[in-house]
């Protein structure tokens, strides 16, 4: 067999392994073990050569951010600051047609910029805001689709953690990929504002019936103080974290050091965070941290591997003669991507995709962070799609009303998908969008 | 139902699930200064754009010690990680399997935890000797005259948290074969 037979047949493997179960870090590290085996034929410096990736991979200042975003987003979702930041939203927008439904878009986007992680986002929004919306008259599909549509600007919105893992793997600047990420996110929240509106204004069958415009609402005293209240601990947050990294005071690293604590400072003001549920957050985090790090490790295996079997450099060189160019490419990888968003995690797909088409990407002359976001949402779409959808099985179990099928939350969440196809080829047609504010 | 965690994996055995228990405690005091790591470089990192800040002296060696700092979480974080069912795995499939049949599903569960003690138990095997050479030559980090600090401590580290790593994979697929042969689960086993 020659090395690149070897290759191909190791993707195969490791996507089949993945599949039936086996845990996606033992499954890159135990392909690329007996790949290197057999191309060198010695298991001894197959063993060595995982054992220094696993060693080398993340032992890094840059790492760093991993676990500090981690906490810093699930230290605000502790101290209720999606609940405040929804609250204050809906108030505001409660007189517009669908306009609860904009308030958790826009609630979202705020959250996001302060979390790294759709999962958090999905957790605390399905709590709070669907509730609220059935309640209105919202049919439960659209609340959770909502719901499920607006927790992707939680990876789409600067920090992300999947910016920081598609860094890693393309040795891009992760503070240059934050800053990318606004353009995008705020793109994607506003395209879902005003589907909202169309939605329920031209498709009531799906939307169901709500009646924000027709309630008449009893001021609840709420001015605003309290307004001021809910909405400066998370704006002072995003100046810390964003204005930091953009103004060029913070790298990463200290962004998300100075995020994390200034979260446990305000949570603690707020007296929603005590030594114990802090220790739980960084419980959490580490757990959270661990499985990312260790799907980094295995992948970095995956990678040397592969660089030995020299499959990216002869892909490489058939996509070059294929002649299908920039935007030839790019199709066939979203496809590719969105295929793999229905049966796989997002980290996962950019772990084994990316040693692969980054060679490609580089030598086709693309701006590589502009191809990172260009993933980002195309993984993305994948937490939305069945069968493997991470956002609605969050939703789901996050959700208290059981007569809410798995199966209505997909259906609510794919008009959303579609929104995130347009706002991708929107992002692949105007790279502006990603790359103005860099 | 899920397998994953202890108390989901009880056997109703008593010393096997003693021993199940212990080193759900083990994982937990390792976990411990894992999370202590954690708090450990944000107060780290804090203080040092502190000092730079505010008193233009920043902290020496602060980036190298983050970088071994979170080598060490990792490895600390990584067999609690495995016992709390929280490493990233696809369980589409595998759900389909436990709902035709639980016995099949557990000993599918048994053969992908087999795979994961080998490739762990070879990779623990390989940081055995690495550990030893970082402590007879007491290799240093860091650049000499400003900041150094020593590499064992890290390198055990990885070892331990490996081994352990490895003894909770080997231990898991006991646990399934068990279940697996006995057929039902435990009632109220998820409790």
């Amino acid at each position: 067999m020659t090395g690149v037979e070897i290759g191909l047949l190791s993707l195969v493997a490791i996507l089949l392994l993945i599949y039936s179960g086996l845990h996606v870090g033992i499954a890159l590290a135990a392909v690329s073990f007996v790949g290197i085996w057999i191309l060198r034929d010695n298991p001894e410096q197959a063993a060595r050569i995982l054992s220094l990736a696993a060693r080398e991979s993340i032992s890094s200042y840059l790492f760093g951010v991993v676990p500090l975003f981690v906490m810093m987003g699930l230290v605000v979702s502790r101290a209720g600051i999606g609940r405040d930041t929804f609250e204050v939203a809906g108030r505001g927008l409660r007189r517009v047609m669908g306009g609860l439904g904009m308030a958790t878009v826009g609630a979202n986007a705020i959250f996001a910029a302060i979390t790294g992680i759709s999962i958090a986002s999905a957790a605390v929004f399905t709590k709070v805001a669907v509730p609220e919306m059935t309640r209105m008259g919202y049919s439960p599909r659209f609340a959770t689709g909502i719901v499920a549509g607006s927790s992707v600007l939680g990876m789409l919105l600067p920090p992300s953690l999947l910016m920081i893992v598609y860094g890693i793997l393309a040795e891009q600047s992760v503070g240059a990929l934050f800053i990318a990420g606004i353009g995008p996110g705020i793109l994607l929240a506003i395209v879902y504002c005003i589907a909202i509106w169309f939605m329920v204004r031209f498709w009531r069958s799906y939307t169901g019936n709500p009646q924000e415009t027709t309630t008449t609402w009893e001021d609840d005293g709420a001015g605003w103080g309290d307004t001021l209240s809910k909405l400066l601990p998370i704006i002072l947050l995003i100046a810390l974290v964003m204005g930091g990294i953009y103004g060029g005071i913070f790298t990463p690293t200290e962004a998300g050091a100075a995020g994390a604590f200034g979260a446990v400072v305000i949570a603690a003001a707020k007296r929603r965070l005590n030594f114990k549920t802090l220790w739980q957050v960084t419980l959490e985090s580490g757990h959270i941290t661990a499985s990312i790090c260790f799907l980094i490790i295995c992948a970095t295996m995956y990678s040397r591997m592969l660089a030995l079997s020299g499959l990216p450099a002869f892909l490489t060189e058939w996509v070059i003669a294929q002649d299908l160019g920039v935007y030839g490419f790019l199709f066939c990888f979203v496809v590719l991507l969105i295929l793999l968003g229905t049966i796989l995690d997002a980290s996962s797909i950019m772990l084994i995709t990316l040693p692969l088409a980054l060679p490609i990407a580089t030598s086709l002359g693309m701006d590589l962070i502009w191809l990172g976001l260009i993933v980002i949402i195309a993984v993305e779409i994948g937490l939305l799609t069945p069968p493997m959808g991470l956002s609605v099985f969050v939703i789901k179990s996050s959700l208290d009303d059981q007569r809410i099928s798995l199966n209505d939350i997909f259906m609510g969440a794919l008009p959303f998908a579609a929104i995130m196809l347009l706002v991708l080829i929107l992002c692949v047609i105007f790279p502006g969008i990603v790359t103005g504010l860099l | 139902m899920a397998f994953a965690t202890t108390a989901e994996l009880r056997t109703g055995i008593g010393i096997f699930d003693a021993i199940s228990r212990g080193l759900d405690r083990l994982t937990q005091f390792f976990s411990f200064f894992g999370t202590l790591g954690i708090l450990g470089i944000m107060g780290l990192i804090v203080a040092d754009v502190v000092a730079r800040g505010l008193l233009s002296r920043p902290l020496v060696g602060v980036p190298e010690m983050v970088a071994m700092a979170i080598l060490g979480i990792v490895f600390l974080q990584l067999a609690n990680t495995l016992v709390n069912g929280k490493l990233t795995r696809a369980d589409v499939l595998l759900d389909v399997i436990y709902r035709r049949s639980i016995r099949a599903g557990l000993l599918t569960d048994a053969v992908m935890h087999a795979v994961g003690a080998l490739l762990i138990g070879v990779l623990t095997n390989v940081f055995w000797p690495l550990f030893w050479r970082v402590w007879d030559r007491n290799t240093m980090e860091g650049t000499v005259g400003q900041f150094q600090a020593p590499l064992w401590p890290v390198y055990l580290i990885v070892l331990a948290g490996s081994a352990l790593l490895c003894a909770v994979f080997a231990w898991r697929v006991l646990n399934y074969l068990v279940l697996a042969l006995r057929g039902t689960p435990i009632e109220g086993a998820s409790a």
